[in-house]
């Protein structure tokens, strides 16, 4: 077939944005009509609770905190109310059921951890408005993708290495367009094949397993290190989170790749067009600008204070420091940090860090545990279900929400049996970030999804596989790496 | 099957679409839009030498033919045509009425039946050429307001001739659509060449399309290289039927239809075309392009007509969305060529026609848009916490 005539076009970010639900009409009717009887069962639920006599072991605070945490669970599990609204929600509840005064639980806001995310986006933004992060991606497409495996790898490793450094959304963000722009760019029958799909996939998943490397990949870690901290007093340094999950970072990319050959890229397909094009972008380029040098120098001596001074400092202070050189040099301007940040996310932390801290003070969340630790006497098997529930439930909801949900009971069980609260959190965290099938799950699966190429059950096998080498891998580091670092699960040290 | 066309309004319709009408008509007017029995809209080219004479009597407007005769209603010449908009552009050249609906032909629209004439793409040697006429959103609003102010239309029909991009020109599109949208609580329907990108066909429904149709009109490969150098070099057959398929899983059943032009190819490749446009839940009609058929009388193509509905009946299609369309023989006028009809989808589509029911349609149609379209943003920002 001759040269296609319709050329790929610049469409508005909007016209990007839809999916028409091709399920059987009744099926979309149920599912768009269970939201009421959604939020009259957490509303039941939450009374439900609230009235009954306190069981032994659990004073009525406790049982408040319980009736409140159910409620939210429900509504954060099933999304019949937005995260926020859910987080705003608990905040109130605590007050007004006696739990806390409404003045410790608004307090709770203030948490290292909401700041800590708050600049992280305000140093994402600075990476995408100044355009440091496009560069990048151009740079290394043009240099390493000059074959169809080579522009896969690039793409994949690119994602996952960006995604140690700024919050995945923004990673998505900057990687997408192009992505997209280099499969419109594909002849005909390579847009046929399943490359196209292979190649969103390499952003969603490099994204996804980059982004649990470090605290920067996803605001889930801060939130889950506010509970922690805002719950037990126990913390975990940057460096030493990122020590410990490099090495299943390293094991997943090599699988994730293996996986992504064999199952989307197993076919020879022409990228001439495709190279031609990221070209022609590299040549578009340009030099450095002075701000992208300066945004890539702030990122970088920040990145390098976490590592080196976060205990003394605090991760939140050094990243309030880094925004605050942006502004001084002009790199950032509050209009984009207004766009850039989703200021949903510090409402809905807040909440969900004071429902969690609330939990703790009051004994709900240890007689939770006791609850669970009645069916389950080995702590390796509850930390093995605990690590596949918080990854099977990532791939269905709100990681926020998933952390939310399961840290606080993860906390008492800890407690229970005496093991290290960081081990469990993290436990709880990694698996929770490591989703590989469905889009509502991560911004940077929703993206790919955008664009058209995937399907949820081509997805099916290769995502399972995934899901399976990471809750293996992660339960390995657990038991045999984690121990090396000081991070015993079954020690009490801290 | 009666080949009596004062019983068979359809085989009427066919013969004039076949042969023209012999009538006096005011200088030039080439085509004369009517209403024929059973509410069936025809379309006929003023040919003096046509054995159809149409004849103002006591009764009204009758066609005769030979010693048949049948009244028909003949459209009155529209007053809006004769006016301007706001802006000075006649509204006439705008926006033309055939049957029931209300045609704005974008960058010249495309097709051998309705507009009479291809684009640059089909014929494949003037891709650079410039574009047609593309109206101002302003002018085609006041233009359709006339048009249903007179009541001369019920629905908006855009025809899309060719434009660059994936989307093969729906982006130009969308403005329009939504803005009738705004003003008009009305059936708008889409006809274009197949996008490259098939999630223009999503963002198609989402943004107000009720109905689409992709008409390949040549219905097999050879006739479309023959007739559509252009369409068969740059688009293929096959993307027609790959996004036919899938606007067929987006919008409502029925909804997405395939035109096939009757004397551009063999009748038994366009057999072949109507079976497996029905399997794959599109709706096929049949247009007539008289050169091609200049040979055969109507009667000869009533077969094929009668294998159309036979076969839309099988695949369980309705047939309600293809109608009142006066340049094509739809599935359910098809009926008229079958002996023992049955007679449910002629119930369900007069239950369309009427006021109520075409109220419930639209209103069926706005709920099953909103039921059905999500935004990937609400993903993202759900995620993104």
């Amino acid at each position: 077939m001759a040269q296609d005539p319709f050329s790929p076009s610049d469409l508005p970010p909007e016209l990007l944005d839809v999916e028409v639900d091709t399920r059987p009409l009744a099926m979309v009717l149920l599912s768009r009509s269970v939201r009421p009887f959604l939020l009259l069962a957490g509303a039941v639920i939450f009374v439900v609770i609230l009235r009954a006599t306190p069981p032994p072991g659990l004073g009525r605070s406790g049982e408040a905190a319980l009736a409140v945490f159910a409620l939210c669970v429900v509504y954060w599990i099933t999304g019949a109310l937005p995260l926020v609204v859910t987080g705003l929600l608990a905040i109130v509840l605590l007050g007004m059921c006696g739990v806390m005064t409404p003045r410790a639980a608004y307090s709770l806001f203030g948490s290292e951890a909401v700041f800590f995310v708050l600049a992280a986006f305000m140093l994402a933004a600075a990476v995408n408005y100044r355009g440091l992060g496009r560069r990048v991606a151009i740079i290394v497409f043009a240099r390493y993708g000059r074959t169809p495996h080579g522009l896969l790898r690039a793409i994949y490793l690119l994602s996952a290495l960006m995604s140690f450094l700024i919050p995945e959304h923004a990673v998505a963000a900057i990687v997408f367009p192009i992505v997209l722009n280099l499969v419109n760019s594909l002849e005909t029958a390579a847009r046929r094949s399943r490359y196209p799909t292979a190649l969103f996939l390499a952003m969603a998943w490099g994204t996804n397993i980059g982004g649990i490397a470090t605290l920067l990949g996803g605001a889930r870690g801060p939130l889950a290190l506010g509970i922690l901290t805002e719950s037990t007093g126990a913390t975990i340094s940057f460096i030493h989170w990122s020590l410990a999950t490099l090495p299943l970072v390293a094991l997943l990319l090599v699988v994730g790749y293996f996986v992504l050959v064999a199952w989307f890229a197993d076919e020879p397909v022409d990228i001439e067009r495709s190279i031609a094009a990221i070209s022609q972008r590299r040549a578009q380029l340009g030099r450095i600008s002075f701000e992208e040098t300066a945004v890539a120098v702030v990122l970088g001596v920040t990145v390098v204070a976490w590592s080196l001074f976060s205990d003394k400092l605090g991760l939140a202070g050094i990243a309030i420091l880094a925004v605050v050189a942006l502004f001084v040099f002009d790199l950032l301007s509050w209009q984009e940090v207004e766009g850039h940040v989703n200021w949903g996310i510090i409402l809905m932390y807040g909440g969900a860090i004071a429902l969690g801290s609330a939990l703790e003070r009051s004994k709900a969340a240890a007689f939770m545990a006791q609850a669970m630790a009645r069916h389950t006497k080995s702590p390796t098997l509850l930390l093995a279900l605990l690590s596949l529930l918080a990854e099977l439930l990532g791939e269905s909801l709100s990681h926020s929400a998933v952390v939310a949900s399961m840290v606080p009971v993860g906390l008492g069980l800890a407690g229970h049996y005496g093991m290290d609260v960081r081990a469990l959190t993290l436990a709880i965290t990694l698996p929770a970030g490591l989703t590989y099938i469905m889009p509502v799950s991560t911004p940077a699966n929703a993206l790919a999804y955008s664009g058209g190429y995937l399907r949820t059950r081509d997805l099916i096998v290769p995502g399972t596989i995934l899901i399976l080498a990471s809750w293996l891998g992660l339960n390995l580091m657990m038991h045999l790496y984690w121990p090396l670092i000081g991070l015993s699960p079954f020690s009490s040290a801290h | 099957m009666t080949a009596d066309i004062s019983k068979n309004p359809a085989l009427l319709k066919l013969d004039l679409a076949l042969r023209g009408v012999n009538a006096s008509a005011p200088a030039g007017v080439q085509w004369l839009e009517m209403l024929l029995d059973g509410e069936i809209w025809a379309r006929a080219r003023i040919n003096p030498d046509s054995p159809l004479r149409l004849e103002h009597g006591a009764q009204g407007d009758v066609i005769h033919d030979g010693d048949s005769e049948v009244v028909v209603r003949v459209t009155a010449p529209p007053e809006y045509a004769r006016r301007l908009t706001q802006r000075g552009v006649a509204i006439g050249k705008i926006a033309t009425v055939h049957g029931a609906y209300a045609v704005v032909e974008l960058n010249g629209g495309c097709g051998v039946s309705m507009p009479g004439r291809v684009c640059a793409l089909c014929r494949g040697r003037e891709l650079t050429e410039k574009p047609g006429e593309i109206w101002a959103i302003q002018d085609v609003i006041e233009a359709l307001g006339a048009i249903f102010k007179e009541g001369a239309a019920e629905f908006v029909l855009f025809q899309l001739g060719y434009l660059p991009g994936d989307d093969a020109g729906l982006k130009l599109l969308l403005p329009y659509i939504e803005t009738v949208r705004r003003h008009f609580d009305t059936i708008v329907a889409v006809s274009m060449h197949p996008p490259a990108d098939p999630r223009a066909i999503e963002r198609a429904y989402a943004s107000g399309v009720d109905a689409l149709s992709y008409n390949l009109e040549a219905a097999d490969a050879e006739s479309l290289q023959r007739h559509f150098p252009g369409r068969a070099r740059f688009i293929g057959r096959n993307r027609y039927f790959h996004s036919l398929s899938h606007a067929a899983k987006v919008f409502p059943g029925g909804a997405v239809a395939c035109e096939l032009t009757v004397g551009l190819s063999p009748e038994e490749k366009i057999r072949e075309a109507i079976a497996e446009l029905a399997e794959i839940g599109v709706l096929p009609i049949l247009s007539l392009d008289p050169a091609g058929a200049a040979d055969r009388s109507a009667v000869e193509f009533g077969p094929l007509y009668g294998y159309l509905f036979d076969e839309v009946v099988k695949a369980g299609l309705n047939m309600s969305w293809a109608r009142d369309l006066s340049h094509v023989i739809t599935p359910v006028e098809a009926r008229y060529f079958v002996v023992n009809a049955p007679q449910l989808p002629v119930l369900l589509h007069n239950l369309a026609r009427n006021r109520i029911g075409a109220l419930a349609t639209r209103s069926l149609a706005k709920l099953r848009r909103r039921l059905r379209v999500r935004y990937v943003r609400a993903s993202f920002d759900s995620s993104r916490l």
